[in-house]
């Protein structure tokens, strides 16, 4: 049956020349999970408020053609009732809660829909059971985790009894355990109440193949729709990086139908042409192709070993906050000119602390943090600076001046460095040249974060510290951070990086750090770390899992194949 | 230490009375510490408020308040009989000093003095009792049953002080690690590093206004007149408490239209205890109020009564 049926919609946000959504004509059917792809500023975000009645009836703006809801005009539909048939929940759980108490918030929607206490009582109890949260009922908002405050969103709209959910990247601020459980919330949600789910999503891994339909918009337009696999064989042929790892595997191996989970993909293996490895048979007899891996390896490690200057030199840190218990727990860790490192770990593992003691932020309870040989005991924060740069998790928190350019004078003025034209060339290398003169403010969420980066890179850090800097970036702003990062480290400089992306570290990285409970768990090229991890490893690694070993991504993965294909012929 | 005066969900007996029962018991003894001028029965409510704060656990928070109130209070005993020339038995005849006049310390003033300070340490410990008994949100969102549009907004601002805060540390990091020192510098050269760490929180907050308005927009925050979703449970013990807050209500008023709580200082010491009748509703007074913190003794010691209230 037809829920949603848009016809010719076009919108314009107000203030804006070009429209967001260029004639749109969609079918939504009930009971559907309905994927929204595309990159940033493609107009998925407005598609969803459009089918909300947000746009226009929040933002303003011009709207052409209409929205049926149920074969009725959605401009006509008394509000109330519209809200009672479609429920939005938005990226930033921080932002979308208004009430002190868990119970409290799940009531909002219904108090503001004016119903009979009685009536909500029952919902807000069915939704409390359906959600479990009947222990967190009490609890302070604000003690909640990322991962419980998007819950306690999901569920208040929840409670409104939708019978269409719509979603805006409901997980680009979780981390993928809270991530994981959204999505199987969503799923529930889907198959238990057949719920019709309209999901816009970067975090593709963990939900490509749950969606029953995938639409791809560009430029406002919508450029192809169909199932996940036809989706995925139409991005490989046109050379769009939207789709998770395996299906793009198997895409590039010339597959129409390709596997979407890691269980279909190893079942695919073995017919074509990958024999699983022996017990015995491990990477000591490396093939052709492993062997060359292996050379660099050994290039990588000696490097490593011969460097007997370490840029960044960390020796037993121990560091404990006013209340709890320590975070860091002995960690020494060094770290050499032109590193690419990646800090992995659990929630509350210490990785944000860990690099905070790096550059002075925080002082270790007991440990040395030698900065160029230097002991930084001594040293404030601002007198580290000019050698160690810093990219908080937060662009906005950089943001303050009016043009982007003072924005990246502040530092240099700061440090006492003469513009001679670092400024241009800083903006010019992350893409942002033509931007100078704006508003930081008025630019988009993967510009903020370039701007943010600039302001950092301005001062020639010799050690780049990112926290996260790959939350919420759609896969094309990744692939330029990840190789703008690939370069910075070739050129020299140290870049050490928090990450919850797993893909990302495969991809970019060189190193691999893995903390647990406030200790180096791990350490090491990531092939050797990645590969010997079984949750700590990308898709692909997964998929061939007694197949190959040091497969980490795509790229290895089909050079494998086409070793392979050799062997074969 | 600073936990000690901020309220925290123990589970007492007494922090689980319905809010209006609290604002009842605690809103009486702030008037009544106002209207009463006895000391005897300024010293009776003290030691009701003082065996309340008692059962919810609260002895350290007492010491916490009772430094305060203590300096306060020797402030207003000095004071007062230096500056009151009411007093008629003069226990030492000072010397003139300009302005003030004669400086003589009469009885009265002293005593008047000491009353004071009696009664604002009263006052003091009923604030410290109602803030160890009334979680602040839960106050706050009874009160909104008034008021919803500025209580969505206050409860608004209440959520935001966690997250800003965090915020704030974030911002002060990243300024310091683009080398700003906020240290240095003299007061202005502070007051200067600090602008831009202000305006951060400013534009991040409108931004996330924005957000936020959205998201209320679509859970239908003002699509028409609201209900009230109840949270909150009427137990007998309520009903007891706010029986004893009625007859104790009564019986002060009774008694102040006899004069009853009042105490002549000026220009002599009047008679302390007077009539029967102010003893006999000073008795029953100090009944009444002391019943909640009589039910949470018994709530803590005997089962048989834990189960009925």
């Amino acid at each position: 049956m037809e829920l949603y049926r848009t016809e010719n919609l076009t919108y314009i946000y107000p203030d804006m020349a070009r429209p967001a959504l260029d004639d749109v004509s969609v079918n939504i059917y009930d009971g559907e999970f309905l994927l929204l792809l595309g990159d940033s500023g493609c107009g998925k975000s407005t598609l969803l408020r459009a089918l909300a009645g947000l746009a226009p009836d929040f933002y303003g703006g011009k709207i052409g053609g209409r929205v049926l809801y149920r074969g009725r005009d959605m401009e006509k539909m008394d509000r109330r009732q519209l809200l009672r048939n479609v429920g939005i929940v938005f990226q930033d759980p921080e932002k979308q809660l208004v009430k002190t108490r868990v119970e409290q918030e799940i009531a909002f929607g219904l108090e503001n829909l004016g119903l009979p206490p009685a009536d909500m009582r029952k919902l807000v109890a069915e939704v409390i059971n359906f959600f479990d949260l009947s222990e967190l009922k009490d609890t302070p908002v604000s003690d909640l985790s990322g991962g419980q405050k998007q819950k306690v969103v999901l569920a208040s709209v929840m409670a409104m009894q939708p019978k269409v959910l719509l979603l805006d990247e409901p997980t680009s601020q979780l981390d993928p355990v809270a991530a994981e459980e959204v999505f199987n919330t969503l799923k529930r949600l889907n198959e238990e109440l057949g719920l019709t789910i309209v999901l816009v999503e970067q975090r593709l891994d963990r939900c490509f193949h749950m969606a029953d339909r995938v639409i791809v918009m560009d430029r406002g337009q919508i450029k192809n729709e169909g199932t996940s696999q036809e989706i995925a064989a139409w991005a490989i042929r046109n050379k769009r990086h939207i789709i998770p790892p395996v299906a793009e595997f198997f895409c590039c191996t010339g597959s129409d139908r390709p596997p979407l989970t890691v269980r279909e993909g190893r079942q695919k293996l073995s017919g074509m042409g990958f024999r699983p490895l022996e017990d015995n048979e491990s990477s000591k007899t490396p093939k052709p192709v492993l062997k060359k891996l292996w050379e660099r390896l050994g290039k990588k490690t000696g490097h490593r070993d011969s460097a007997a200057n370490w840029l960044v030199k960390l020796h037993d840190l121990w560091f404990k906050y006013d209340q709890g218990d320590e975070v860091l727990k002995g960690v020494s860790l060094n770290i050499g000119a032109g590193e690419f490192t990646v800090i992995m770990g659990e929630n509350g593992a210490g990785k944000s602390t860990l690099i905070k003691t790096i550059n002075g932020l925080l002082q270790p309870d007991r440990g040395a943090v030698l900065v160029e040989g230097r002991n930084t005991a001594s040293l404030r924060t601002d007198q580290i600076a000019a050698t160690i740069g810093y990219l908080g998790q937060n662009p906005n928190d950089y943001l303050f001046h009016d043009t982007v350019n003072e924005e990246l004078k502040f530092t240099l003025d700061n440090l006492g460095i003469p513009d001679e034209g670092q400024i241009e060339q800083v903006l010019d290398r992350l893409g942002i040249l033509e931007y100078r003169y704006d508003n930081p403010r008025d630019l988009s969420g993967g510009q903020r974060q370039r701007v943010a980066l600039a302001s950092v890179l301005v001062a020639g850090p010799r050690v780049l510290l990112l926290d996260e800097p790959t939350r919420g970036l759609d896969a094309d702003l990744k692939r330029r951070l990840g190789s703008l990062l690939q370069d910075l480290a070739a050129e020299g400089t140290s870049v050490v990086m928090i990450t919850h992306d797993i893909e990302f570290a495969a991809r970019y990285a060189q190193r691999v750090v893995l903390l647990f409970d406030g200790r180096v768990v791990a350490d090491g090229d990531k092939y050797e770390v990645l590969s010997g991890s079984v949750f700590y490893s990308p898709q692909v690694q997964k998929l061939f899992r007694g197949f190959e070993t040091g497969v980490l991504t795509v790229d290895d993965a089909l050079s494998r194949w086409e070793g392979l294909s050799v062997e074969v012929s | 230490m600073r936990t000690m005066y901020f309220y925290r969900d123990k589970g007492l007996f007494l922090q689980r009375l319905h809010p209006a029962t609290t604002f009842l018991y605690t809103g009486l003894m702030m008037i009544l510490a106002v209207i009463y001028s006895n000391p005897l029965y300024l010293t009776a409510m003290l030691a009701v408020v003082i065996w309340t704060i008692i059962e919810l656990d609260g002895r350290e928070t007492l010491k916490w308040y009772s430094r305060i109130a203590g300096m306060m209070a020797v402030f207003v005993m000095i004071i007062n009989p230096l500056l009151s020339r009411e007093g008629q038995t003069i226990l030492w005849h000072g010397p003139r000093v300009p302005v003030i006049g004669v400086l003589d310390i009469s009885l009265e003033a002293a005593l008047y003095g000491l009353n004071m300070a009696l009664r604002l340490f009263l006052l003091i410990a009923v604030f410290a009792m109602y803030n160890l008994m009334m979680d602040p949100d839960r106050a706050m969102s009874s009160v909104s049953r008034i008021a919803r549009k500025s209580a969505v907004v206050l409860a608004l601002t209440v959520r935001l002080i966690p997250s800003m805060v965090s915020q704030a540390r974030n911002v002060a990091d990243i300024q310091r690690a683009r080398g700003v020192n906020l240290d240095s510098g003299g007061i202005y050269q502070r007051w200067k590093k600090r602008i831009p760490f202000l305006k951060v929180m400013l534009l991040t907050s409108l931004e996330n206004s924005w957000h936020t308005a959205e998201a209320m927009e679509a859970r239908a925050f003002g699509s028409g007149p609201p209900t009230r979703y109840v949270t909150e449970v009427w137990r007998p013990r309520d009903t007891w408490i706010t029986a004893a807050v009625l007859v104790s209500l009564l019986t002060a008023i009774t008694g102040l239209l006899a004069g009853a709580g009042s105490f002549e200082f000026y220009p002599r010491l009047g008679d302390l205890t007077g009539s029967g009748e102010e003893i006999l509703i000073l008795i029953i007074l100090t009944i009444m109020l002391a019943i909640p913190p009589a039910l949470a003794r018994g709530y803590k010691g005997w089962n048989f009564i834990e189960r009925r209230i």
